[in-house]
């Protein structure tokens, strides 16, 4: 083993620019795969933020009773698509209305407790079962509307789905662009070596003993130009984080935690090396018929 | 032992490279095969290497039958036969010592192994002095001395030179033909394809000469008078010089006479130096 990496080293030394552009061009292919993939993982926890919110908002009549209010929310609780239900007094909402108006002192000024109805926020396990929880809500005694955010839940949804097939789309074009890069490259220095590799089957190597240094130079393209992309992303996540913050709100997205951009490099380095090895394996493979 | 059956090779293209061969030769003995350019000396090593399979026929090497070699086997039979190819075969971007090295390092000898091995068998070629020289910057008897060098790395019970004194001028001829002769002293079989006459009729060993693919002449000895081994080989000589000693006198007289007219200078201190060591032997 320890023979085959000082082969390696010596093929890299031989050719450096040939190493160079493979680092260099699998940096870029797997820095564009790093970013997507944030966006991906970015997208789906924008989603889920909105999915655990509040979606059906329940809104009582001035005359409805605490008691049936009470045996609503049970009633609701027990539904197996309800995740959450919370209760909204009256009080709560004329808090609620000041804290989103504190800037607009008219606002402000007219309204009391009283004019405010009590609510129920529901959040709902599924989108797709907040038609069904509205409908039920609707039949209620002391029910005076209900409001539920079902199109915009759809939309993100459609979005996150269209988002989540296009980074799968975009992320196999660009594995597939890393291998054959690999493969190219390995493959172009195996041709050269031709000759010497017919000479090492005549002397009794083995075919691992003359493809092994081949794989571990694919390893070693993919790992480092793994690395590097990470390294990049990283970065320009760091550099854009006061943007993206006051971008994205309430949205609890950024910063992004570093276990997970660690798990992010180890899933990289992890996919580079497998890339390299693939690519490198089926170059190797041609020349070993 | 090797094992020649009625072998046939025929090309795909028709052409018959060998046809109908058979012939054995035993452990630790030394054989010229003869015959023009075309004659199949080629195809015999390659067919031993089983770089090429046999149309017909069976080949058997140290009790091994060839054919039934699995291919992930092939390896270990390679580094059972030792080649030293005519046109050297020798990776041009590794030194004397890496190229002799790289056998011992593809089975797996540890690097101080592979560095007393290499070391011991570069003085025995005399290229001690070359060991960190490039295939470019070697003549021709020394890129061949360092092909036998190589071949000797795995301690191979069988060496075949494929034309080794083919581009070479008479004196290096036989300074290489000197140490194909010295190695089988050691008890290994050696095959020297050649169309060299002038070394085959001076070198009293068997001789199996083949023409368009058929072996016309064998001059193997019948099994009563065989000498198997040096030791009897010696004993059954009536004359009292061996065969061997013949040659070895042949040898030492051949090179000189060469020598004066055509060898540079740089062969002719090798040559002393070969002599010198024979002395000591």
């Amino acid at each position: 083993m320890k023979k085959s990496f000082t082969t390696t080293y010596r093929h890299i030394r031989r050719t450096p620019y040939q190493a160079l552009s493979a680092i260099t061009v699998l940096t870029v292919t797997f820095f564009i795969a790093t970013l997507y993939f944030l966006v991906m993982a970015g997208s789906e926890k924008v989603l889920r933020y909105f999915e655990t919110r509040p979606q059906v908002t329940v809104f009582f009549q001035d005359e409805a009773q605490k008691d049936q209010i009470d045996a609503l929310r049970a009633k609701i609780r027990s539904n197996p698509g309800v995740s959450d239900v919370k209760y909204i007094s009256k009080e709560e909402a004329l808090t609620i209305y000041r804290e989103q108006n504190k800037d607009e002192p008219l606002l402000l000024e007219m309204v009391t407790a009283d004019i405010l109805p009590a609510s129920l926020e529901i959040s709902a396990t599924n989108v797709s079962n907040l038609s069904e929880i509205a409908k039920i809500v609707g039949q209620e005694p002391g029910v005076e509307e209900v409001v539920y955010q079902e199109d915009v839940i759809n939309a993100l949804t459609g979005w996150t789905r269209g988002v989540r097939i296009a980074g799968v789309a975009l992320l196999s074009f660009l594995s597939a662009t890393s291998m054959l890069i690999i493969l190219i490259i390995i493959g172009l220095k195996i041709s050269s070596r031709k000759v010497e590799i017919e000479i090492l089957k005549l002397l009794g190597a083995t075919n691992w003993y003359i493809i092994g240094p081949y794989i571990l130079e694919g390893v070693f393209y993919g790992v480092l130009g793994a690395f590097f992309a990470w390294g990049a992303a990283y970065v320009l996540i760091l550099y854009t984080t006061p943007f993206l913050i006051s971008f994205l709100g309430e949205i609890p997205l950024i910063p992004i935690p570093f276990v997970f951009m660690a798990m992010l490099l180890a899933g990289l380095l992890i996919f580079g090396a497998v890339i390299g090895s693939l690519a490198s394996l089926i170059a190797a493979r041609r020349f070993l018929r | 032992m090797i094992r020649f059956e009625n072998v046939t090779k025929e090309f795909p293209n028709g052409t018959i490279a060998i046809d109908d061969v058979s012939f054995v030769i035993d452990p630790s003995e030394f054989v010229f095969l003869v015959g023009p350019s075309g004659a199949g000396k080629t195809t015999i090593l390659r067919l031993l290497m089983r770089e090429l399979h046999p149309t017909s026929g069976m080949i058997n090497v140290d009790g091994s039958d060839l054919a039934a070699i699995k291919k992930r086997e092939l390896p270990l039979l390679r580094r059972q036969i030792g080649a030293v190819f005519q046109d050297y075969k020798l990776i041009s971007d590794r030194t004397v010592y890496e190229n002799v090295a790289l056998v011992s390092d593809i089975i797996k000898r540890t690097q101080r192994e592979i560095d007393e091995h290499v070391n011991e068998i570069l003085s025995l070629v005399g290229l001690e002095e070359k060991r960190d020289l490039f295939p470019s910057q070697l003549s021709g008897g020394e890129l061949q001395r360092t092909t036998i060098a190589r071949a000797l790395a795995t301690q191979p019970s069988i060496i075949f030179a494929d034309e080794p004194t083919g581009n070479l001028d008479q004196a290096t001829a036989w300074e290489i033909i000197n140490l194909l002769l010295m190695i089988n002293k050691k008890d290994t079989t050696v095959i020297v394809s050649t169309h060299n006459q002038d070394i085959v009729e001076s070198v009293d060993k068997r001789v199996i000469e083949l023409v368009k693919g058929r072996v016309v002449r064998d001059t193997k000895k019948p099994p009563e008078q065989k000498a198997p081994t040096r030791e009897s080989e010696k004993s059954e000589q009536p004359s009292g010089e061996t065969p061997q000693k013949e040659t070895e006198t042949r040898l030492e007289k051949e090179p000189q006479k060469v020598e004066n007219e055509t060898v540079p200078e740089e062969t002719k201190v090798k040559s002393q130096k070969q002599k010198r060591k024979k002395k000591k032997e």
